[in-house]
C-alpha cells in the first residue's frame, strides 16, 4: 500500500491537508487579478515593424492596431487582409520558413494544425480565466496560444419586410421544427410558372452546420468516442439528412438555385428566413439594407443540446518571428485583451456572445437581438463547444454535393464519412465535443 | 588588349589603386573593378561561359532544383505543419495507389484532356479552314479567336462561372427563353454528370483560338499548285483535305496535339476557380488532388509522389502520341 494512500493517515492530518488545499484554492482565486496591462515602453524604444496577417476583412483589426501605436509610437503595425483560401494555404508555409507574420489572424478550425508554429502566450490561466469565459478553449497543451473573445452559432435569421407581409407577428416565431415548416409554408412564394420567388425557409452554404446541429439536438455524437475520426454513417445521421431533404423536396420550402448562400440569398431577398452562423447578421448590416431578425434554432423535444458553437479566434503570435519582434507581438496582444473597449469592438463587429464577462451585460452588446437572445437563453451552456478542422468539413460537403445531385443518401454518408477519416488521419486532432457539460443526456 | 584593359582600370594617373585610403581611391578601385568585368566580357570566351553559366545557373535553380526535391520528396513522409522529413520509402507511393480518389482523379484528368485536345485540335482546323476560305476579313477573325487565349484563365473562369450560374446565368436565361430549359433549371457546375463537360466547353472556348493560329500558318504554307494539280486531276473537296492538307499540315499538327496534352493534363485553373473539384470530387483531376495533398492537408510527400506519376503519365502519353502520328518522320 502506499504510503500516500490518505484513507489511512489520521482524521486530523486529512482535515488539515483538506484545509490547506482549499485556501491554496482560494488564495490562488484571489490572486487572480485578471489581465493586466502596465507596459510604458516596448522594444527600448526603438522603432519596430510587425506584420500582421488576417483572413478577415473586419475593421476593428486596425482600431487595435491603432490603440497599440498610439501608446506605443515606435512600433509601427502592417496589417494585410488576405483572401479565405488563400490565406490558410500559404500561412503554415509562410509560418514554417519564417517569412510569414508577426501576428496571426486565427480561426478555430486550424487550431490543432497550426498549434505547433504558435507562440505560447505569456499570461497565467487563472488571471485570463478571472475575466473569460471558456478560457480553456484558448488552450493547446499547457499553452495559450489564442484568443476567442466571442461565440457564434447557428440560428434563424428572417426578413422583417416578408415576414410582415405573411402576416406573421412575433408570436410566431417557431420554437419547434414542425412550427417552422409552418411558417416557412407561409413565406413560400412563387410566380404563376410555378417558379420560386421567394424561398421560404434555406439552409444554403449552411448544410453541414444544420447537420450537425441537428445530430447534437437529437443526442448524435460527430466524432467517435477518443474523439480522433468521423462518425457520419450512423442511423441517427441519415434521420437528420432526411429530414432535412424533406425540408427541401417535400415541403418544397427553398430551391438551391435562388442562391449559393443563405447571405446571399437573404441580402438580394430572395430568402426569407434561413438557418446560418451569427456572423451573417453583420454581413447583412455590412452588404445590404434588409431589416432582419433573429431567433434560436428550433430544437427536437428533449433535445440535449441546441447545437453547436463555435468560437470567433482573434490572433496567436508566430513562433518563428524573431524574438524582439515576438516580444512586441505578445504585448501587443496582452494590451487587447486587457482593454473592454478593443474586445467589444471585436464582439460587436463578429455578431457573437463575448467571452470577457464584464460585457454581458453591456448596452451595446445587448443591442444586438442575436447577442441579447443568445445571451438570455445562457447559449453558450447549452450548445456543444469543439472545434472541426477543416479537413472533416469534406466528408459532409460530399454528403451536400450528392444530395442536391439526387443520390442514396446513406450510400453518401458512408462514403462522406471515408472520406473525413482518411483526410483526418494523421492530424492529430481530438475532439472536445464530449467535454460538454451535458454530454450524458446524449443517447449514445 | 586586356593588359592595356587592366591598366586602364589600375589607375589613369598609372598609380597604384588601394582599397583601404580615400574616397577617392575607393572609388578608383570601384572603378577597377567595373573595368575588370567589361574586359571579361569583351572576351567572347568569357561571355559565352557568363551566358551559359547564367543560363545553366537559372535552371539549376527554378527547375532542376525543384523537381529533384520533389522526386527526393516523394520518399519521405514531408510535411511543413509537423515540421517532419522522415524516410519514408515506398510508402506514399503506396498511399497514394491505395487512395481511391487517385484512379479517379487520374481518370478525370485523361478524360478532360481527351475531350479538350480533341476539341480544340478538330475545332481549330475547322475554323481555321473557314477563316482560309472567306476573301475579306482574316486578320479580324484570326484576332476574334485569339483574345480569348490571351484572356487570364482566372477572369475567364469567373465569367463562365456567371455564365453556368443556375438561376440568373445567361446560359440558363437563353435556353428558358427558347423553352430549351425543362421543368428545372441546369446546374450546370453542381451537377455531377455536368460539372466536367461545363469545364470542357469553357476551356475550349478560351483556348481554340491557339490552335487556329497555328493551323492559319500551316495553312498558307501549304504550295497553291498543289490544290491546282489536285483540281485538274479531278479530286473531290474530301480527298484534297485528306490527301494534301493533312499531310501538309501534320507537323502543326502534332504541335498542337503534344502541347495540349501537356498543358491539359496539368489543367488547375479553370477547375478551382469554377468547381474546387467538386461537386463530389466530379472534376478532381490529378493537379488538384496535388494542390488538395499540398496545401489543404500538408502531406507534401505524397503531393510529391503524385507530381512525379504525373510527369511520367505526361511523358508516356506524349511519346506514344508522337509515335501515333508519326512524329518522327517528314511531312
Amino acid at each position: 500500500m502506499s504510503r500516500f494512500e490518505t484513507s489511512q493517515w489520521p482524521v486530523g492530518i486529512r482535515s488539515a491537508l483538506l484545509g490547506s488545499i482549499a485556501a491554496c484554492g482560494l488564495a490562488s482565486a484571489a490572486l487572480a487579478q485578471g489581465i493586466v496591462y502596465d507596459t510604458d515602453v516596448v522594444n527600448d524604444g526603438a522603432p519596430i515593424t510587425l506584420e500582421y496577417w488576417t483572413p478577415y476583412g473586419w475593421g476593428f483589426q486596425q482600431d487595435w492596431i491603432d490603440a497599440y501605436t498610439e501608446r506605443h509610437p515606435n512600433v509601427t503595425i502592417n496589417l494585410q487582409s488576405q483572401p479565405w483560401g488563400d490565406y490558410w494555404n500559404k500561412l503554415p508555409v509562410a509560418l514554417r520558413n519564417a517569412d510569414g507574420p508577426d501576428i496571426i489572424g486565427m480561426h478555430i478550425g486550424w487550431a490543432s494544425s497550426l498549434a505547433n508554429m504558435l507562440e505560447p502566450w505569456p499570461i497565467d490561466f487563472e488571471d485570463l480565466d478571472a475575466d473569460y469565459a471558456l478560457s480553456w478553449s484558448n488552450m493547446v497543451g499547457d499553452n495559450i496560444l489564442f484568443m476567442n473573445m466571442s461565440v457564434i452559432h447557428g440560428g434563424i435569421f428572417y426578413n422583417k419586410k416578408h415576414w410582415t407581409a405573411a402576416g406573421l407577428t412575433e408570436a410566431d416565431i417557431p420554437e419547434t421544427w414542425d412550427e417552422l415548416r409552418d411558417v416557412a409554408n407561409r413565406l413560400t412564394l412563387r410566380n404563376e410558372a410555378g417558379q420560386m420567388t421567394q424561398a421560404g425557409f434555406c439552409y444554403q452554404g449552411a448544410f453541414r452546420d444544420l447537420l450537425v446541429d441537428l445530430n447534437y439536438q437529437t443526442g448524435t455524437w460527430n466524432f467517435s468516442p477518443d474523439g480522433t475520426s468521423a462518425e457520419m454513417n450512423k442511423p441517427a445521421v441519415l434521420k437528420n439528412l432526411e429530414f432535412m431533404v424533406s425540408l427541401y423536396d417535400d415541403d418544397g420550402l427553398c430551391d438551391p438555385i435562388i442562391a449559393e448562400t443563405n447571405w446571399e440569398g437573404m441580402g438580394q431577398e430572395r430568402i426569407a428566413m434561413g438557418y446560418v452562423y451569427n456572423w451573417v447578421g453583420g454581413w447583412l448590416d455590412a452588404n445590404s439594407n434588409v431589416d432582419w431578425g433573429w431567433f434560436p434554432a428550433p430544437v427536437f423535444e428533449g433535445a440535449p443540446a441546441i447545437g453547436r458553437n463555435n468560437v470567433e479566434n482573434s490572433f496567436a503570435v508566430s513562433a518563428a518571428s524573431p524574438d524582439d519582434k515576438k516580444a512586441v507581438a505578445l504585448d501587443f496582444v496582452r494590451f487587447v485583451i486587457s482593454e473592454e473597449d478593443l474586445v467589444l469592438q471585436q464582439v460587436l463587429e463578429t455578431g457573437g456572445v463575448p467571452t470577457l464577462r464584464s460585457l454581458l451585460d453591456h448596452p451595446l452588446v445587448l443591442e444586438n437581438p442575436i447577442a441579447a437572445e443568445s445571451i438570455a437563453r445562457n447559449m453558450i451552456e447549452s450548445t456543444v463547444y469543439g472545434p472541426i478542422p477543416v479537413a472533416w468539413e469534406a466528408g459532409y460537403d460530399y454528403v451536400r454535393d450528392i444530395v442536391v445531385d439526387g443520390g442514396d443518401l446513406a450510400t453518401a454518408l458512408a462514403e462522406g464519412e471515408a472520406i473525413a477519416n482518411r483526410r483526418l488521419s494523421g492530424l492529430g486532432f481530438v475532439s472536445a465535443e464530449r467535454d460538454y457539460p451535458n454530454a450524458q443526456a446524449f443517447g449514445e | 588588349m586586356t593588359k592595356g584593359r587592366i591598366q586602364r582600370a589600375t589607375s589613369p594617373s598609372g598609380a597604384p589603386c588601394s582599397v583601404q585610403g580615400s574616397p577617392s581611391a575607393q572609388a578608383r578601385a570601384r572603378t577597377s573593378l567595373l573595368a575588370s568585368l567589361h574586359a571579361a566580357l569583351r572576351s567572347r570566351r568569357s561571355f559565352l561561359v557568363l551566358g551559359v553559366g547564367f543560363v545553366l545557373g537559372f535552371y539549376l535553380i527554378f527547375q532542376v532544383f525543384p523537381i529533384g526535391l520533389t522526386a527526393v520528396g516523394s520518399f519521405f513522409y514531408w510535411s511543413p505543419l509537423q515540421d517532419r522529413f522522415d524516410f519514408a520509402g515506398l510508402n506514399n507511393y503506396r498511399d497514394m495507389l491505395a487512395d481511391p480518389l487517385f484512379a479517379k482523379a487520374v481518370w478525370l484528368n485523361l478524360y478532360f484532356t481527351a475531350a479538350v485536345v480533341a476539341l480544340r485540335t478538330a475545332l481549330g482546323l475547322a475554323i481555321a479552314l473557314a477563316i482560309m476560305s472567306v476573301w475579306i476579313g482574316k486578320g479580324l477573325f484570326r484576332t476574334i479567336y485569339f483574345l480569348p487565349v490571351i484572356a487570364p484563365m482566372i477572369a475567364v473562369s469567373l465569367l463562365w462561372r456567371q455564365l453556368y450560374d443556375p438561376g440568373f446565368g445567361l446560359i440558363n436565361v437563353t435556353l428558358h427563353a427558347f423553352g430549351m430549359a425543362g421543368d428545372s433549371p441546369i446546374l450546370w457546375l453542381r451537377d455531377t454528370r455536368l460539372a466536367m463537360p461545363a469545364i470542357i466547353v469553357m476551356t475550349v472556348w478560351k483556348e481554340v483560338g491557339y490552335a487556329v493560329v497555328i493551323f492559319l500558318a500551316a495553312l498558307a504554307g501549304v504550295p497553291r499548285e498543289l490544290y491546282e494539280a489536285a483540281r485538274i486531276d479531278g479530286a473531290k473537296p474530301g480527298q484534297t483535305f485528306r490527301l494534301i492538307t493533312l499531310p501538309m499540315i501534320r507537323p502543326a499538327m502534332i504541335f498542337v496535339v503534344i502541347t495540349s496534352i501537356i498543358s491539359y493534363l496539368q489543367a488547375f485553373g479553370q477547375i478551382f476557380i469554377m468547381t474546387k473539384g467538386g461537386p463530389a470530387y466530379a472534376t478532381f483531376t490529378t493537379v488538384y488532388q496535388i494542390f488538395d495533398e499540398a496545401f489543404i492537408l500538408y502531406n507534401f510527400g505524397k503531393a510529391s509522389a503524385i507530381s512525379l506519376t504525373l510527369f511520367a503519365i505526361t511523358l508516356v502519353i506524349s511519346v506514344i502520341s508522337i509515335r501515333v502520328m508519326g512524329g518522327d518522320d517528314d511531312p
